[in-house]
């Protein structure tokens, strides 16, 4: 267990993390964090001030200057962010400036690393201690060692966090590489501590918390982050499961419940910024890159991988509009988005256009992914026109992948079968293989509030002519959600027999009832509470299609405040059938579905 | 020292006890290797002798032999001794009974008609008996054509009066064979020739149609025979011209692809026009043009084999993959006769020639097909067609592509150089990044200013385009996890092993070669027998023979994609 905390503090970066960790853990070692890092700014040099009882049994005033990594000479007196300066500023301003509460508390400066001090530099750090401490001021030294010891004797101690649980920590930090089997590992350990009902809810997120910033540090060693974000979204649903009842009834100024519940969205949101933020996203719009990066030879292996890499990519922009609003209990259309969420929605249109293979999903549970897409995409209104441009496209695609016979969305999902499904068209299984949908109808209502009434059309005639067999259907929460959902047990109501209608009227109809009417969705408590996109990851984590209560009242604003847009949309994309078109071999001459085929202009 | 082995003697008492035993066809088989040709005839009349001397009887004991094929040494001692044999022909035509029936699958065996015909002309009446017979049907019916063979031979003033009498009045059966028999039979006179070929006039004239080939053939192959005769030939064909079907086209064909090279100008020309209308399930006549236009693609007549090709290949009856004597001819003929060949079915409207050139690059085997071909005269319109198919339906031939979109640039209208431009990068080398590249590098060097220009932009965009996807490499988090990359393994080894087996179930080699399967090493051991009774080590290195091919990238990661494409490069050709 040693080794695996150290390297862990060894690989923290100091902003957002090491300084981050360090006041999580004071707060599981009983400490009192009075101040908490900010961004750019050092509190005259201090990153985190505690008040904690000593080890002599004095309650103290702790002050912490942070620094990652090991402490060479640079770090210690010459760069721009040199600890001596800090150490000089904490002495010389902090003190002067403390709290009238806390004047008069023995104060200790704690010099904080995350690895160790270089030798040629050990006489100078300790000299420094020995001149500076007096009476009152007292200078320590953590290094990694230090933290990895207060980790493992204190938040992880064994009482709380016993043999068996390390042991499966350690395989998951061991497996990054492999994330399926080190993601196994994590979820079983998350499963132990979650239901470990000796501590509190808070007390579990925490551990949760540590563990969980323990398997992403080796995950980034590792150059594979895929275990940890997986991880991640499990924690924030788990967590969600043990801190909403907490959250719901918190009336006291600390909110101990919702802070430690943002602490664990932060951190999915920097391993999705590690992952997608910075390894994904810049190539995003880079043609064919991302179906190349998946490093297979396998088209079905690129389509997976790419229809789940845009279901996670919505899925953070959708935290970064939920960020945003902050209220509300579901996305709305956003006039001014912010610019990182803004840019993450451009990157996911580019994307699209830049893989071809985004247009024609393998299976019917890609419709999840392409749920959380469109609910981006339509929310900013830069990405509007690609939102209508790839439901009317991808219909397209759809309809002729069909008649062809190959690739058209089935509702298998188990891979050992898609991989053997047969590429040359067989009329009996491709029935079999499409017996229901969740793709048709969400294409349908989007297509509706993009004002696709082509696309609704070729949707409608695709229905009645060749899928009269397919249970067309959505999923909506039901009583029995919320005491299941947040942990992935089975739940919700499917409501089936959704019929397009040659102007999408009759499906819109039957969703605004069902929205109307079903009363589960509210009483679920990411919806009471405002945090709609836990909601969202549960249905994508889980697999279970996005209610249409999230995604409803954005496609009806998209109809009622887009007008001016709308008629923008239709001069811009690429423009599609001229009229409504049957016959397969028809259907190619006319189609012409992606822009890069257009761009060539042939 | 061991005794010597005795020396076996072939004489007549060796045979006589052979017979007597049972072991007739080992001592034959004994007696044809060691004996040499004088010997060997020696033996063969010694024992025709003791036949007709009653010592032995040849034709009991053949006939009395186990079931199975005769071996070769059997057949040759048939051949040889039946003609000397002083027999009535009961005991004849019951050997041959006996042996057809024997081997009813092989057909009847030549040498045992051989030996009834050299018996036949060994006696001016055994001809007349032996086909009174047949007609009788106190004789097999497939003995009839011998006699006849035979009486032509012997005596014309008797046997041709009997032949053409039997072309006009015998049953159909009699008839069939005669006019077989005075067509093959290459002895005729002048005045003996005209009237058979009048009798045979007559035949084409009055014959049902599904008895039109027979005569018809009959007169082709006395056409053939000589260049005076060929006037024969073609009022025959101009004869069937206005009734041709599928029958009457494959026995123009069959006949004409033998013997080609001696075919009057006048006569081709009459065959090739009734050629032109074949059909694509005639596949006898197909695989006969196809000899024939492979011939001619080197003689005086290319003009009328080529337009009879393209004919062909533009209705699509036949493909170049079905004409490949024809492909073969191609590639390995004038490499100017190619090019224009090519160039023509490049530039034509229809589809069906285009793809001759897509079946042509697939017979150049290994090597990548490149052309350099001149589209001084091609209209923008064309160019841009074929710049599109090429994209379409070529792109299993990157480098042919680069080739010939190269010309395009090289030697064609300018105005259909940005088509030429946006294709050559996408789809050509968006899906091929390094043989059509360097051979589009190579055309770069010394290219005309405009066609370095295209050059230069597509090969920067797709520098650009190699960019992108190198920029970001491999990402760890976007492969499959272990346990699909194990699914996808095993369905590769099961497909795998289905192409193997069925490649294997397919292929000429394994049926020719018996098979074995080595394990380890790189070499094999085997003994090699020099000699009776003595056999050598031997080791020889294992061959290894590999071929690669680049494969379409964008067919990879979205083969859905891809295929679209090229539907939409297609789109609007009137017959696809």
């Amino acid at each position: 267990m040693i080794p695996i905390v150290r390297e862990f503090f060894r690989g923290l970066r100091e902003r957002g993390e090491l300084d981050v960790i360090i006041p999580e853990l004071l707060t599981a070692m009983g400490y009192e964090v009075i101040s908490r890092p900010m961004i750019g700014t050092r509190q005259y040099g201090a990153d985190v001030a505690a008040i904690g009882t000593d080890d002599d049994g004095v309650r103290k005033l702790f002050l912490f200057v942070i620094k990652k990594g090991d402490l060479t000479r640079d770090e210690w007196d010459i760069s721009p962010q040199a600890v001596r300066p800090s150490l000089n500023e904490v002495r010389d301003a902090y003190l002067s400036g403390v709290a009238p509460t806390h004047k008069g508390m023995p104060v200790v400066v704690v010099i904080t690393i995350g690895g160790i001090v270089a030798e040629n530099i050990q006489r100078l750090v300790n000299g420094y201690m020995e001149a500076e401490s007096k009476a009152g001021i007292e200078f320590r030294l953590w290094s990694g060692d230090t933290l990895t010891g207060k980790v493992v004797d204190g938040a992880l101690r064994e009482e709380v966090f016993p043999p068996a649980l390390r042991t499966l920590l350690r395989r998951a930090a061991a497996l990054v590489d492999e994330p399926e089997a080190a993601f196994a590992q994590f979820a079983q350990l998350v499963t132990e501590v979650a239901g470990d009902d000796k501590q509190d809810a808070v007390s579990r997120t925490r551990i949760l918390y540590l563990a969980l910033w323990i398997l992403t540090v080796w995950a980034r060693e590792a150059d594979n982050l895929e275990a940890a974000y997986s991880a991640s979204e499990l924690v924030v649903l788990r967590a969600w499961a043990l801190l909403a009842p907490t959250i719901a009834r918190d009336r006291s100024p600390k909110k101990v419940a919702g802070h430690s519940f943002f602490e664990i969205v932060q951190l999915h949101l920097t391993i999705w910024e590690d992952l997608y933020g910075a390894k994904v996203l810049p190539h995003a719009a880079s043609r064919h890159a991302l179906s190349y990066a998946a490093w297979s030879q396998e088209s079905l292996d690129i389509n997976l991988a790419l229809f789940k890499t845009i279901g996670r990519i919505a899925m953070g922009g959708l935290w970064y509009a939920w960020l945003t609003i902050l209220d509300g209990d579901r996305p709305i259309p956003l006039d001014k988005p912010d610019k990182r969420l803004e840019a993450v929605a451009i990157a996911l249109a580019g994307m699209i256009d830049a893989n071809p293979t985004l247009y024609t999903p393998a299976c019917e549970d890609q419709g999840i992914d392409i749920a959380l897409a469109l609910m981006l995409l339509a929310i900013i209104p830069a990405t509007r026109n690609h939102a209508a441009h790839w439901v009317s496209q991808m219909t397209r695609a759809i309809i002729t992948c069909y008649y062809r016979g190959s690739r058209y969305p089935v509702i298998e999902t188990d891979y050992a079968t898609l991989i053997r499904l047969p590429q040359e068209r067989d009329d009996k299984l491709r029935k079999e293989l499409t017996s229901a949908s969740i793709i048709q109808p969400l294409l349908a209502a989007f297509a509706h509030g993009f004002g696709e009434r082509e696309a609704i059309e070729e949707l409608d005639e695709f229905q009645r002519d060749d899928l009269a067999h397919a249970n067309y259907q959505i999923w909506v929460p039901n009583a029995r959600s919320e005491a299941a959902i947040w942990l992935g047990r089975r739940n919700g109501s499917a409501m089936g027999g959704l019929k397009i209608g040659s102007d999408g009227e009759p499906v819109m109809s039957a969703l605004r009832r069902e929205t109307e009417q079903n009363t589960a969705y509210t009483d679920l408590s990411a919806i009471k509470l405002h945090h709609w996109p836990v909601l969202l990851l549960a249905c994508r984590f889980y697999r279970l299609p996005p209610p249409p209560q999230l995604w409803l009242p954005l496609v009806e604003a998209l109809g009622v405040t887009g007008s001016t847009d709308r008629v923008a949309w239709r001069s811009a994309g690429p423009r599609s059938l001229g009229g409504r078109k049957r016959v397969y071999g028809r259907l190619l001459r006319s189609v012409s579905f992606v822009a890069i085929l257009n761009s060539t202009n042939l | 020292m061991p005794d010597p082995e005795p020396v076996p003697i072939y004489d007549q008492a060796a045979l006589v006890a052979a017979i007597t035993t049972g072991t007739l066809a080992s001592f034959l088989k004994d007696a044809f290797h060691a004996l040499d040709e004088a010997d060997w005839t020696t033996f063969i009349a010694n024992a025709a002798a003791a036949h007709n001397a009653g010592d032995i009887d040849v034709l009991a004991a053949f006939a009395e032999l186990p079931e199975g094929r005769l071996g070769y040494a059997p057949q040759i001692f048939l051949e040889n001794v039946i003609p000397l044999l002083a027999t009535d022909l009961p005991p004849l035509t019951g050997l041959y009974e006996a042996l057809t029936a024997r081997q009813l699958n092989d057909g009847i065996g030549h040498y045992v008609l051989t030996g009834i015909a050299g018996w036949c002309e060994a006696d001016s009446t055994r001809p007349m008996a032996l086909a009174d017979a047949a007609k009788a049907g106190t004789a097999p019916a497939s003995l009839l054509r011998v006699a006849l063979l035979a009486g032509l031979k012997n005596d014309r003033a008797v046997f041709l009066p009997v032949a053409i009498d039997m072309i006009a009045k015998g049953t159909p059966e009699t008839q069939a064979t005669a006019i077989d028999v005075v067509g093959r039979f290459d002895a005729f006179s002048a005045t003996e020739l005209s009237a058979v070929v009048t009798a045979l006039e007559a035949a084409l004239a009055t014959a049902a149609s599904d008895a039109v080939a027979a005569p018809l053939r009959s007169l082709l192959i006395i056409a053939k025979r000589t260049p005076a005769n060929s006037a024969v030939g073609v009022r025959a064909i101009a004869a069937v011209a206005t009734s041709a079907d599928a029958g009457i086209r494959e026995t123009i064909a069959a006949e004409l692809m033998a013997g080609t090279a001696k075919l009057e100008p006048r006569l081709a020309d009459a065959a090739y026009y009734l050629l032109a209308s074949t059909e694509a399930d005639e596949i006898g006549s197909i695989n006969a043009i196809d000899q024939l236009i492979a011939h001619d693609l080197k003689s005086p007549r290319i003009d009328a084999a080529r337009s009879l090709l393209d004919e062909l290949l533009a209705r699509r009856v036949a493909t170049m993959k079905q004409f490949d004597s024809t492909t073969r001819a191609l590639l390995t003929g004038d490499p100017l006769v190619r090019a224009e060949i090519v160039v023509r079915w490049l530039r034509s409207e229809k589809l069906g020639l285009f793809l001759a050139v897509h079946d042509l690059c697939s017979g150049f085997g290994e090597d990548a097909t490149r052309f350099e071909l001149d589209f001084a005269t091609a209209t923008q319109l064309e160019a841009e067609r074929m710049a599109r198919r090429c994209c379409a339906l070529l792109m299993v031939f990157p480098e042919t592509i680069a080739s010939i979109l190269a010309s395009l640039l090289r030697t064609g209208p300018a105005a259909a150089f940005p088509v030429v431009e946006r294709l050559l990068f996408d789809p050509l080398l968006i899906n091929y990044w390094h043989g059509a590249r360097a051979y589009l590098e190579t055309a770069a060097t010394g290219a005309p200013a405009p066609m370095a220009d295209v050059l230069a932009r597509v090969l920067k965009r797709h520098d650009d385009y190699k960019a992108g996807i190198e920029g970001v490499g491999g990402l760890r988090e976007l492969r499959p996890s272990q346990h699909h990359r194990f699914l996808v393994a095993t369905k590769k080894r099961d497909e795998e092993r289905a192409i193997g087996k069925a490649a294997q179930k397919e292929s000429i080699f394994a049926e020719i070669f018996p098979t074995s399967l080595l394990l380890y090493g790189d070499s094999v051991i085997f003994d090699y027998h020099a000699e009776p009774g003595k056999s050598l080590r031997q080791e020889s290195p294992m061959q290894t023979h590999e071929f690669s091919h680049e494969l379409p990238r964008v067919d990879v990661i979205d083969p859905f994609w891809s295929w679209y494409q090229r539907q939409q490069l297609l789109r609007g050709e009137p017959d696809e």
